[in-house]
């Protein structure tokens, strides 16, 4: 039986091979971990639907495999008395000397044809892509019954790897130094690496940068951590309170918490407010989702928070905790940096920033006072919003996280 | 290792001289390796020695004197006189020592070291030989298995190479038993009960399931068996040895029905035991060179390596199907990727043949593993009595068969009963492995008049618009 990729989430289209769980040959039992998957959003360990044998892995650590193609085929106990091979003269053997009947499955691509893994190429074709390193699966073929010619792998070698045009003339940066560490792009680097990129190439994309006195809510975080340190529970940041007057300025602003559709067109606006928080966890930079941030009160929130960046720490996301972001909010001052200028997170419109807080000297009513200063920065995708929208909404935050009392009126 | 033993330094150490490893030698020698091949007995394992060649001089020579019986009916009398068995064997052994002077030839052109002796693992890199030379070590770069495997023996039979006999002890025979019974019903039972037949033996064939020749398609094999019949081969399916004795009469074979059910005694001259084969892997120090011994076969991957990537392992001891071509093919492939080649088993289907009466050949899946494997699949059957060179050639038993996907009528397998199925299989193996569908097969040209037609005319059955037979 060959076991292939299913979507494990919404509109999953690949995923990349991280780790082999077994080995050919390997007898395996039921749902146990036969390989772990990492996709754009979750590292996943797929489990074994039967109980048999591995006969082959059809795919490599490091590979992208996308969904229905086969990962590996595993002899089932059936298959295994099944697939006594046609003409052996075992079948032949009377029962006292018959060998046991144990992996009689052969470990190598034998007899069987099977269009599902089977690509239609002759087997000079076959060998040549061996050579080149090309799963011919990715090749379209042209030929009859959509056979990949060696002109099919010929051109999609040329397309894959540009050997025919000079190499554009990119600057050394360095000189090759024996000591360089060579690091292959793996995993979540490369998963972060694909997805910045798309959003850099396709976003037009422009920052608002502000502060904020929040003066007012530092004292009020005070008076109630104080509380909350009574109780035995844990103090609040100021991440909760910010999302929750992110949450009412895009009420007020529902055009940033929307996805931009180039293809079709159109500009998706949610209904509901998920918010993804940027986490810096420790393979790198994951987006787990607090759905419905605006509906939670303020303890939950914060408790949603923190499971959800210790989830991230230590790998457990699942894929529903990754799902469904309208807008998405990363805390860089909390490490460090004024502001930062975030990039957005494709196909979002808009993400917020908050950079650092520190004491400040300000002017109010004609004197320089201490003040506590929130520093922010709003990135948003020009063609779906333009500055004078970004600046009213960093308005309304920042009224929001100035008056505490405002902000506590609009969460109720 | 003892302190003063001489160690031979060798890159690429080969075990076994059979089909598939001494096409390993070659290749790897090919390449530029330094190789050393180990084989215990004769070159060329037991294909050439006992096996598909010394058979094949028989089969061949059986099949034209029966042939030859036939004649008279055309106006052509012949007087056949006794069968005298010696002649037979000489020319066999003849055949034998050609094809392995040929062997030793090509392995001295390609300057093979060639060891006589055993071979066997101390370490992962280090190989003792024993020989007639004594005892010598060999530090190997990389080592290719290839030790084949034996024929299965039968406790209740136990062969004396005198009544009770393996096919080895059948083939080297000077008088023909005037009765013989072969127990087992595979391939090799079939082939030489057929043969033993027509040169006048009184054959009977006692086969444990109920179906001859394992998993074959049935259409294909109910050919065979109604020629056996005509042979007066008499067949008995499902039934299970019990006990044999030899007396002085002969060998008295005790069996019964394998549910259950009366037994019965047979007694013949001789006893002909082929009940399957066995990899060989005792004695060669598996564990010692890390490889796993728990199961009848060893493990290895697509590029031939077992668990320790510089020991490959090549043919029969890698399982079934248990055929020349296939250990050849991947000695190849193994050779290659010892030396750094990039090669992979990439074979679609490997064809399998029986030299039966008529032949049985099959290639990739039959309709039942198509079934089984969930293809939705449609078959077309022609039979071979309406093609005029068949009926000419008065071969005009049997029937081609070609299995394919139904949707886009790609071939998926072949299968063909009938006078030189073991040739005409070629072509269908070629055709899968080209990814060929039926619309191919149909718009290639065969030629007239040609046994080979049955595959064109076949493939137009699969298609709808078959032209010589009415649907």
């Amino acid at each position: 039986m060959e076991f292939r990729l299913a979507d494990i989430g919404e509109g999953m289209q690949e995923a990349e091979v991280l780790r082999w769980m077994v080995q050919d040959g390997d007898a395996v039992q039921e749902d146990q971990p036969l390989i772990e998957i990492q996709t754009d959003k979750v590292t996943v360990e797929l489990p074994s639907p039967w109980r048999g044998r591995v006969v082959r892995r059809f795919v490599q650590e490091g590979d992208m495999v996308t969904v229905g193609a086969a990962l590996l085929e595993i002899a089932t106990d059936g298959e295994q008395e099944q697939r006594q091979p046609a003409m052996s003269a075992q079948s032949a053997s009377q029962p006292a000397d018959r060998a046991p009947a144990d992996g009689s499955t052969q470990s190598i691509a034998a007899a069987a044809p099977d269009l599902g893994h089977r690509v239609l190429a002759a087997p000079a074709t076959r060998k040549r892509a061996l050579e080149l390193g090309i799963d011919l699966r990715d090749v379209p073929g042209t030929g009859p019954a959509g056979r990949v010619t060696p002109q099919d792998l010929a051109s999609y070698a040329a397309g894959a790897r540009p050997v025919l045009t000079p190499p554009p003339a990119t600057p050394k940066l360095h000189p090759k130094d024996p000591e360089d560490e060579r690091r292959p792009l793996r995993g979540l680097r490369r998963v972060i690496a694909k997805n910045m990129a798309t959003a850099h190439r396709e976003i037009p994309q422009a920052a608002h940068l502000d502060d904020c006195d929040i003066t007012g809510l530092s004292a009020l975080r005070a008076r109630w951590n104080a509380l909350l340190v009574q109780n035995g529970e844990d103090r609040l940041t100021y991440l909760p309170f910010a999302v929750k007057a992110a949450c009412a300025a895009l009420r007020l602003h529902p055009d940033l918490a929307a996805h931009f559709d180039g293809e079709r067109e159109e500009i998706v606006l949610s209904r509901r407010l998920h918010i993804g928080i940027a986490t810096d966890a420790p393979d790198g930079l994951l987006v787990p989702v607090v759905h419905d941030a605006d509906r939670l009160p303020l303890r939950e929130l914060a408790k949603e928070v923190r499971r959800l960046a210790q989830a991230a720490r230590d790998r457990s996301l699942q894929q529903a905790d990754t799902e469904g972001g309208a807008f998405t909010i990363t805390n860089h001052g909390s490490i460090g940096g004024l502001y930062g200028l975030p990039i957005i997170r494709y196909p979002e419109v808009a993400i917020l920033g908050l950079g650092r807080i520190r004491d400040e000297p300000v002017v109010r009513n004609g004197n320089i006072v201490v003040r506590t200063i929130l520093h922010f920065s709003i990135a948003f995708d020009h063609r779906a919003l333009d500055g004078g929208e970004i600046a009213r909404f960093a308005q309304d935050f920042r009224r929001f996280l100035e008056d505490p009392d405002q902000l506590l009126m609009e969460m109720a | 290792m003892v302190v003063g033993e001489i160690v031979n330094q060798t890159e690429l150490l080969v075990i076994g001289a059979g089909p598939g490893g001494y096409v390993a030698a070659l290749r790897a020698a090919q390449v530029g390796l330094d190789v050393t091949l180990v084989e215990a007995e004769e070159l060329g394992g037991i294909c050439l020695q006992q096996g598909c060649i010394p058979s094949k001089a028989w089969i061949a020579a059986a099949d034209d004197y029966e042939r030859a019986k036939g004649l008279g009916n055309l106006g052509l009398p012949l007087q056949p006189g006794p069968v005298d068995l010696a002649q037979l064997r000489a020319f066999k052994d003849r055949v034998v020592s050609q094809l392995t002077n040929g062997v030793a030839q090509l392995l001295s052109g390609r300057d093979v070291h060639v060891v006589k002796g055993r071979a066997a693992f101390i370490s992962p890199k280090v190989a003792t030989v024993e020989g007639p030379e004594g005892r010598q070590l060999y530090r190997f770069g990389q080592a290719i298995l290839a030790t084949g495997s034996h024929a299965r023996r039968l406790s209740a039979l136990p062969a004396d190479g005198e009544r009770i006999l393996l096919p080895r002890h059948l083939l080297a025979m000077e008088t023909l038993p005037k009765t013989l019974t072969v127990v087992g019903g595979g391939y090799i039972g079939i082939e030489l009960g057929t043969a033993a037949a027509k040169l006048g033996s009184q054959v009977t064939i006692l086969e444990y399931a109920d179906r001859l020749l394992g998993q074959v398609d049935p259409d294909l094999v109910r050919v065979v068996e109604r020629r056996l019949k005509e042979l007066g081969v008499a067949v008995r399916k499902g039934v299970e040895v019990q006990t044999g004795e030899a007396r002085q009469d002969g060998v008295a074979i005790r069996f019964a029905p394998s549910g259950g059910g009366a037994s019965e005694e047979i007694v013949s001259e001789r006893v002909l035991v082929s009940v399957g084969r066995d990899a060989n892997l005792a004695d060669l120090g598996l564990a010692e060179a890390g490889i796993p011994t728990d199961g009848p076969f060893l493990h290895v991957d697509e590029r031939m390596r077992t668990n320790i990537p510089h020991i490959f392992a090549v043919g029969d001891v890698t399982g079934n199907p248990m055929l020349a071509h296939r250990a050849s093919h991947q000695g190849y492939v193994a050779a290659e990727v010892a030396a750094g080649k990039t090669a992979a088993f990439l074979a679609q289907a490997i064809p399998a043949v029986v030299f039966s009466d008529p032949e049985l050949a099959t290639v990739g899946l039959s309709e039942e593993e198509a079934t089984m494997q969930g293809y939705s699949v449609r078959t077309a059957q022609f039979p071979m009595r309406a093609l005029g060179r068949a009926l000419a050639g008065r071969t005009s038993q049997g029937v081609a068969k070609l299995v394919a996907e139904q949707e886009s009528g790609v071939l998926l397998g072949a299968g063909i009963c009938a006078a030189h199925a073991s040739e005409l299989i070629a072509e269908m193996t070629l055709a899968i492995e080209m990814g060929a569908t039926l619309e191919d097969l149909a718009a290639t040209i065969h030629s007239h008049p040609t046994y080979a037609e049955a595959w064109h005319e076949a493939a137009l059955l699969g298609l709808g618009n078959p032209l010589h037979v009415l649907k």
